[in-house]
């Protein structure tokens, strides 16, 4: 009984996204070991959907899907972070569904095993990784007007109080050009440098 | 009917002429560039968005992004009449802050820490006579083309593709407003192609009715409010024991200030030298080493604005400028004491 408890909790920690690393692998052996954790599972995501939006929920899942789950779950390898950082470098574009998108919750139940192991804790680094190869792309491939900003390149980046100091007399006293009149002052009137 | 005839022939005669005129102008465009007849010069693109800047007023909301993803807005006012300009730049975005320019006389209001800091610009004027000097290099290093027509805030633009002619300076590409020249927007190219930085007016009211009175009103130091003033005073690189070995290819001295000692920053005090092409400027900065301070080589950009700092024996350098890196590189090997 105690036992049953355990993994009950643990699946419900596992579908509020509490879960990270061997206890995130535990979850999802146990959610998928057997019939009865696989109902518990989509249960809590059901009483999930309901509390969260108050709309109809998704109905049961059919039994061959859940078949096809439980044989991609037995492919999967073993969870391993290092894996999924480097998995989540590729990613160019991942848009957030619509709160009230019923099919997206739906595929995030379903297909929690292959999927939701990486992106479920993917996701909010993507967020800030993801943006970057994407406009690197968008620069290089619309030469026209409509181009939007590239990112920089590597190297040591230094940047303290005494540089910004520099800038602003750089900005102050130097940075003038024949595109000062107007844009350049407005420029540098408006661009101070992005705030540390 | 009779009158008409020559008036024909005239205007043949005109036509014909014209053409001659305009073949002649083709062929001696041609010998020099291979830009098409008709088409503007670098300088008198130049020419024509700074007089925009002196004949109309405006105001306008201004928004600059840069390519590491940093955004800052502002509003901005503008008068002018024959003799002065007036600026006003409410910054929409961070800390708040007001600038407000008449001619080359900045004053800059920071509300938080209730602090003016007043400053006389003279690079503003600077580059006025450079573009509508004859000898202006511009031409040398940048190549004018008009890439095609665009609109922006509302209004129809002309896009004109400033191309550097070398790897030492980046190219820009401007938009210009078709009937009175205003640069609307502008775009900062690296040597790749690709937008570093780009500033533009998402919403722009022309010839609006901006007091100039009213502007100039608001340059007032507020009552309890500290005043700062800039602190740098003229001097020479060859005074301060400076020189380049080579000059860097189109950038020419500009000025050259020193800070003057006091500040903990900098005991001996800080020379700032100042370099332009007539579009992009590099400021060098040396100042005494401080194993303390000095600890890192290395290289920072925001935006169009790339800075390095390296070590020259007993001195610090920090480059700064609209400049790729190589520039800033050429500047920092080239610079040498003669002291």
């Amino acid at each position: 009984m105690d036992m049953m408890e355990n993994n009950r909790e643990l699946i419900s920690a596992l579908a509020d996204g509490q879960l990270q690393g061997e206890d995130f692998a535990r979850g999802v052996q146990v959610a998928a070991g057997d019939a009865a954790a696989l109902e518990t599972w989509q249960n809590y995501h059901l009483i999930g959907d309901v509390l969260r939006s108050g709309e109809r929920a998704v109905g049961r899942t059919p039994a061959q899907f859940m078949t096809r789950l439980s044989a991609s779950l037995a492919r999967e390898p073993a969870f391993e972070p290092v894996s999924v950082a480097a998995a989540v470098q590729p990613i160019q574009t991942v848009r957030a569904p619509a709160a009230n998108d019923a099919s997206f919750r739906w595929k995030l139940v379903a297909g929690v095993a292959s999927v939701a192991a990486v992106a479920a804790i993917g996701w909010s680094a993507v967020g800030g990784l993801g943006t970057r190869p994407e406009q690197a792309q968008l620069a290089v491939a619309a030469p026209a007007p409509a181009t939007v900003v590239v990112g920089s390149g590597g190297g040591a980046m230094i940047r303290d109080a005494r540089l910004d100091e520099l800038l602003a007399a750089h900005r102050q006293l130097g940075g003038a050009s024949a595109l000062q009149m107007p844009s350049g002052f407005l420029r540098n009137a408006t661009f101070e440098g992005p705030a540390r | 009917m009779t009158t008409l005839a020559p008036a024909l022939n005239f205007s043949r005669i005109g036509r014909l002429l014209g053409c001659c005129l305009l073949g002649l102008a083709g062929l001696a465009a041609q010998a020099q560039a291979p830009a098409r007849s008709g088409e503007r010069s670098v300088g008198e693109w130049l020419q024509r968005m700074q007089e925009a800047s002196r004949q109309r007023s405006y105001i306008g909301t201004f928004v600059v992004s840069s390519a590491d993803g940093a955004m800052a807005s502002a509003r901005i006012w503008h008068a002018c009449d024959a003799d002065h300009q007036v600026e006003r730049v409410e910054v929409l975005s961070g800390t708040p802050r007001s600038t407000i320019r008449r001619n080359d006389q900045v004053v800059t209001f920071l509300p938080g820490a209730r602090v003016v800091r007043s400053e006389k610009r003279e690079s503003l004027g600077m580059f006025t006579e450079l573009v509508k000097s004859s000898d202006s290099s511009i031409g040398e290093f940048y190549a004018a083309k008009k890439v095609g027509t665009d609109r922006v805030a509302g209004f129809d633009a002309d896009v004109v593709q400033l191309a550097p002619k070398d790897t030492l300076r980046f190219g820009y590409r401007i938009w210009s407003e078709k009937k009175s020249g205003l640069v609307v927007k502008l775009q900062t190219l690296d040597t790749e192609g690709n937008v570093i930085e780009q500033a533009a007016f998402s919403e722009l009211q022309m010839d609006a009715p901006v007091r100039m009175d009213k502007l100039t009103q608001m340059m007032a130091t507020p009552e309890g409010w500290r005043v700062e003033r800039s602190d740098a005073a003229r001097t020479t690189a060859a005074a301060e024991g400076w020189t380049l070995k080579s000059a860097v290819a189109g950038f020419k001295p500009m000025s050259c200030y020193k800070r003057p000692a006091g500040a903990a920053a900098s005991p001996e005090g800080t020379m700032q030298w100042v370099f332009s092409d007539g579009l992009a400027s590099v400021s060098l900065f040396v100042e005494p080493y401080d194993s303390q301070r000095h600890q890192r080589e290395g290289m920072y950009a925001s935006g169009a604005t790339q800075s390095m700092t390296r070590r020259i024996q007993d001195w610090w350098l920090t480059v700064v400028g609209e400049a790729p890196q190589q520039t800033l590189r050429a500047f920092a090997q080239s610079l040498e004491r003669r002291k």
